[in-house]
């Protein structure tokens, strides 16, 4: 398949330019475990510094991955284990550039934690303007059986200001999926897999499954349908 | 191989030497072995037989131009833009900038909260712009249906009855309008309040004039009377599923089953199962979404549908 390489740089202006809630609001990232997913996240907060952000990591265990560099703890979001409401704007300050990206962390505790993300979810449908990053989505939506939070949450969309990010290992029980305007799909392994990949960039067919089963970690094809679009790339370092 | 004057020959198998007298003309091994030998090793060290090549050959790949893939979609930086909300200190216009989460008033030069984020709290409520999922709307559906189905019931039988008072029937009919028409619950708790004020009367046989229908008063034991038939209820009194009070109460079915009922608010079902299916172990909080009111609280379905089915 013809499909072109492009540096992630420049793919990320054109997100830049399309992602909001009048355009294309909501990412899905697919991929398995290991593929890049929360990498690419954090990529894709790169281009929000000004924007109030709240990270749903629902891992019983906290990942390092979120953690910032020496001398600066909280580049990727405050962790938090509760969220008030009007955060940001009142109370507590967070991380990231301005002080406004929030990590809400899971713990052990599963019915704590479905509680705790149950109320974070309830405070960001009722005052929206948030970029909300839903880290490992399936995990929210089945083992803390919040599905119809989530969705609730992604139909709010442009009237109340809400962009989200939607990562997932596999594409059962995600909430969602079928609003992200922007599609990245990454390495996965075996055919099942990649034909689901193929099927969220809205392809059908052998060649195009084949293409989706030879990408590398932190490899990504990247597709999107806004106008002026020029169809799906793959992501280069 | 090489070939000696005398008619003899050199084997032709590297190591091996020997000379022998052919027997044909183009013979150049001393042996059949060393021939197998010979042929094995070129197979497999030297597929193309360099002896057969006579001519070299030259090769000119034929290149098509192929152009470049083009990979270029509109991707203007974003700048800060106004957005139809006046800042609350100024009254000026407000920017944003980004995914349109923030709010700046360039006169007053610092952030400002957005009005959608401080809404919820003015109006004094915890989730105003709440949206519901389809299956919550449907089950809200569903459950006003059922509720207008009861209360219509009643109605049609208030309005069958010979003896209602010529002038309460359009009353009744008005009643039974406005059920149809109502499209959400806190409309027909409304009806259900307004009914007994509404002055519909029942004349009696005793009666010269009709009688005003008075509202039932739970606290007032009105005792047996010897007059009453038994047909003639108050019809100002509304069905069970309008009111609150009225909801099921499980406290001895939990009470059976070992339940606790803590009602969390967070949407979640709010029963604890003390001894999950009857064993002595950890205490089981069952998370799934509320459906159903009970008293004091929701239930999820599959907990609703367990109590109310009795324990014997």
């Amino acid at each position: 398949m013809g499909i072109p390489p492009v540096p992630l740089e420049r793919v990320l202006d054109r997100v830049d330019y399309i992602w909001g809630p009048e355009r294309a609001p909501h990412h899905l990232l697919f991929g398995m475990s290991g593929s890049g997913k929360t990498t690419l996240i954090q990529s894709l907060l790169g281009v929000c510094p000004e924007d109030r952000v709240l990270i749903l990591d629902p891992k019983p265990a906290a990942d390092a991955i979120w953690d910032g560099p020496a001398g600066e703890p909280h580049r990727w979001g405050k962790p938090v284990t509760a969220i008030v409401p009007m955060f940001g704007y009142e109370g507590e300050g967070g991380g990231g550039p301005q002080g406004m990206w929030y990590r809400l962390t899971g713990g052990p505790d599963r019915l704590d934690t479905a509680r705790r993300f149950a109320a974070a979810l309830a405070i960001v449908a009722a005052e929206g303007h948030v970029v909300l990053i839903l880290d490992d989505v399936r995990e929210i939506c089945r083992q803390l059986r919040l599905a119809e939070r989530v969705d609730s949450v992604m139909n709010l969309g442009r009237s109340a200001s809400v962009c989200a990010v939607l990562s997932a290992t596999e594409t059962s029980y995600v909430s969602g999926r079928s609003q992200g305007g922007m599609v990245w799909v990454g390495h996965t392994a075996g055919l099942p897999a990649a034909r689901a990949g193929a099927e969220l960039l809205g392809w059908r067919g052998r060649e195009q499954q084949d293409t989706c089963a030879a990408l590398a970690p932190h490899q990504w094809i990247f597709s999107e349908d806004q106008p002026g679009h020029s169809g799906p790339c793959i992501v280069t370092g | 191989m090489s070939v000696s004057p005398a008619g003899l020959r050199t084997c032709g198998r590297e190591g091996c030497g020997a000379t022998f007298t052919a027997r044909r003309s183009d013979a150049r091994y001393c042996s059949d072995s060393c021939r197998n030998a010979a042929n094995r090793a070129r197979s497999r060290s030297d597929p193309i037989r360099s002896d057969r090549i006579t001519t070299p050959v030259q090769v000119v790949a034929i290149r098509t131009p192929v152009p470049p893939l083009a990979w270029e979609p509109a991707s203007e930086r974003r700048r800060p833009w106004k957005v139809n909300e006046p800042c609350p200190g100024c009254g000026g216009p407000l920017y944003t900038s980004g995914r349109g989460t923030i709010r700046v008033c360039l006169a007053c030069r610092h952030r400002v909260t957005p009005p959608g984020v401080s809404a919820p709290y003015q109006r004094g409520g915890q989730a105003v712009r709440q949206v519901k999922s389809q299956r919550e709307r449907d089950l809200e559906a569903l459950e006003l249906v059922q509720q207008k189905g009861v209360m219509l019931h009643q109605l049609d039988e208030l309005a069958a009855d010979d003896r209602l008072d010529p002038g309460s029937r359009p009353v009744v009919e008005w009643f039974a309008a406005e059920v149809r028409a109502a499209k959400a619950g806190d409309r027909l708790t409304e009806l259900a309040g307004l009914l007994p004020d509404a002055g519909i009367r029942r004349r009696h046989w005793w009666q010269g004039e009709p009688a005003a229908i008075e509202a039932p008063d739970d606290d007032v034991d009105q005792g047996d009377d010897p007059d009453d038939d038994g047909d003639d209820e108050d019809p100002g009194a509304w069905p069970a599923p309008v009111s609150k009070a009225a909801l099921p109460d499980f406290t001895a079915e939990l009470a059976v089953r070992s339940w606790q009922f803590l009602p969390h608010g967070t949407g979640l079902c709010g029963l604890i199962h003390m001894r999950p299916h009857g064993w002595d172990v950890q205490p089981s909080e069952c998370i799934n979404r509320a459906e159903h009111l009970i008293a004091g609280g929701a239930v999820c379905g599959s907990c609703f549908d367990a109590l109310n089915r009795p324990m014997r």
